[in-house]
């Protein structure tokens, strides 16, 4: 751009310096800003308008009807200047009583000196533990194969196994119930009595109850001894003496 | 002062529905690169130049109807361009928590950031010089050493004695001088 004269007189008349430096402008614009800007300006203010009609029209929002659809606690207004007051004098008090105490203290400035690194609250990352609301359920497993479904039928047969011989072990409460019915007398009676019915042996004739009763004859003997040598039948004897044995009587 | 014939015939037709959008895309076609130029001296980066574009645009189509004949379109226009542009700066400053130096250092940085910036080249070094200055003495010497606006029509566009802006300039052009001679 070329100065007028006026322009160039008045400034060589300030400061001849500075009207010997050239007025082009080093600043660049993009390519073709010129040639869009009308075009995205007319775009801008036409959606513009056309919002401006819509919320117009709008049914939802009357043009008219500005009022607010918030509350305000009651008297909030009322007594909001007497608040203030009291919150400042509160203050004062504050202030007051720190210069009372020390007036080198109250004039150090309560800015805080820490460093606290930028966005430090907002990117503030809370504990993986806390963040991860995840319980740690029980492994859900699928039983979608017939094999999954055979191991399950088989673990369910065994523990109910287990379960009815651990209960049918027990003496039933019943029995329990019976047995203490009886006296001891009426035990012992039952315990001697003749009934045939019981699997009793017959009561023994001796004390002794050292040998067993078992019906003996010459037969039985032979056999019994076969395959035993003579000297081992006398040796035996003689360690064994009959007439020793109070049994060898009968 | 009156309305230029082209600038009347636009309005005339942005104000019919049927014509409404090809007179605004004629006013856009008409006044985007002065426009442009004006916003992007002042937030130094592109991206931020094509928003605050934008937003001015978006603004005159929603103004247009209301704009008295009495003015100039283009004064109308470089005051809502230069209100948007203090109003984005300001916005970035308000999200930033930044002091003015820092402002000044922020659009430093993005002018290094820029493509082809070389420090040692006079045209970048004044741009370097222009961000220094306080934001009113910026916009008055670009109005005035780019735009070449007469000081009344500039009066108009930031509602200041053209006696003032004058000065503004005078102090604006001295603090550059000082800046290229001392760096």
């Amino acid at each position: 751009m070329k100065r007028t004269r006026e322009i160039l007189n008045e400034l060589k008349a300030i400061s001849p310096l500075v009207a010997e430096i050239s007025d082009s402008m080093p600043f660049s614009v993009p390519d073709g800003y010129f040639d869009q800007f009308p075009v995205s300006m007319v775009g801008i203010v036409t959606l513009d308008s056309q919002n401006q009609t819509t919320d117009e029209q709008s049914t939802l929002i009357p043009p008219s009807n500005k009022q607010l659809p918030f509350s305000v606690p009651q008297g909030y207004f009322e007594s909001f200047a007497a608040n203030m007051i009291k919150l400042a004098k509160e203050e004062d008090e504050i202030n007051l009583e720190i210069r009372r105490i020390s007036a080198v203290v109250a004039d150090i400035p309560k800015s805080n000196p820490f460093y606290l690194p930028e966005n430090y609250f907002s990117s503030l990352a809370l504990p993986a533990f806390v963040s991860e609301k995840k319980t740690s359920g029980a492994r859900i497993i699928n039983f979608n194969s017939w094999k999954k479904l055979a191991v399950a039928a088989a673990f369910t047969g065994l523990i109910l196994t287990a379960s009815i011989y651990f209960f049918n072990s027990k003496p039933s409460a019943q029995n329990t119930e019976d047995l203490t019915k009886f006296s001891v007398e009426a035990m012992e009676k039952f315990l001697t009595s003749d009934d045939p019915g019981l699997p009793l042996p017959p009561p023994p004739d001796t004390d002794d109850f050292s040998f067993a009763l078992i019906d003996v004859n010459d037969n039985t003997i032979s056999e019994l001894l076969e395959g035993v040598g003579d000297n081992a039948i006398k040796e035996f004897m003689k360690e064994n003496p009959v007439g020793d044995n109070p049994s060898s009587a009968n | 002062m009156a309305l230029n014939e082209d600038d009347l015939s636009l309005l005339q037709q942005f104000r019919v529905p049927a014509t409404r959008e090809k007179a605004y895309t004629s006013i856009i076609r008409k006044y985007q690169e002065k426009l442009y130029w004006h916003v992007r001296r002042m937030v130094v980066n592109h991206d931020d130049a094509n928003d605050v574009l934008q937003n001015v645009f978006i603004k005159v189509w929603k103004g247009l109807d209301q704009f008295r004949e009495d003015a100039q379109l283009y004064t109308w226009l470089y005051r809502i361009a230069t209100n948007e542009s203090l109003s984005y700066i300001e916005q970035q400053k308000r999200r930033t928590s930044v002091s003015f130096d820092d402002v000044a250092e922020t659009l430093g940085n993005k002018l290094e950031a820029e493509k082809g910036f070389d420090s040692n080249k006079i045209e970048w070094k004044l741009q370097a010089a222009i961000q220094q200055l306080p934001e009113k003495q910026r916009v008055v010497f670009n109005l005035r050493y780019y735009d070449e606006m007469p000081y009344e029509e500039m009066s108009q566009v930031l509602e200041t004695s053209a006696g003032a802006l004058k000065a503004s300039y005078h102090h604006a052009v001295k603090k550059i001088e000082d800046y290229i001679l001392n760096r």
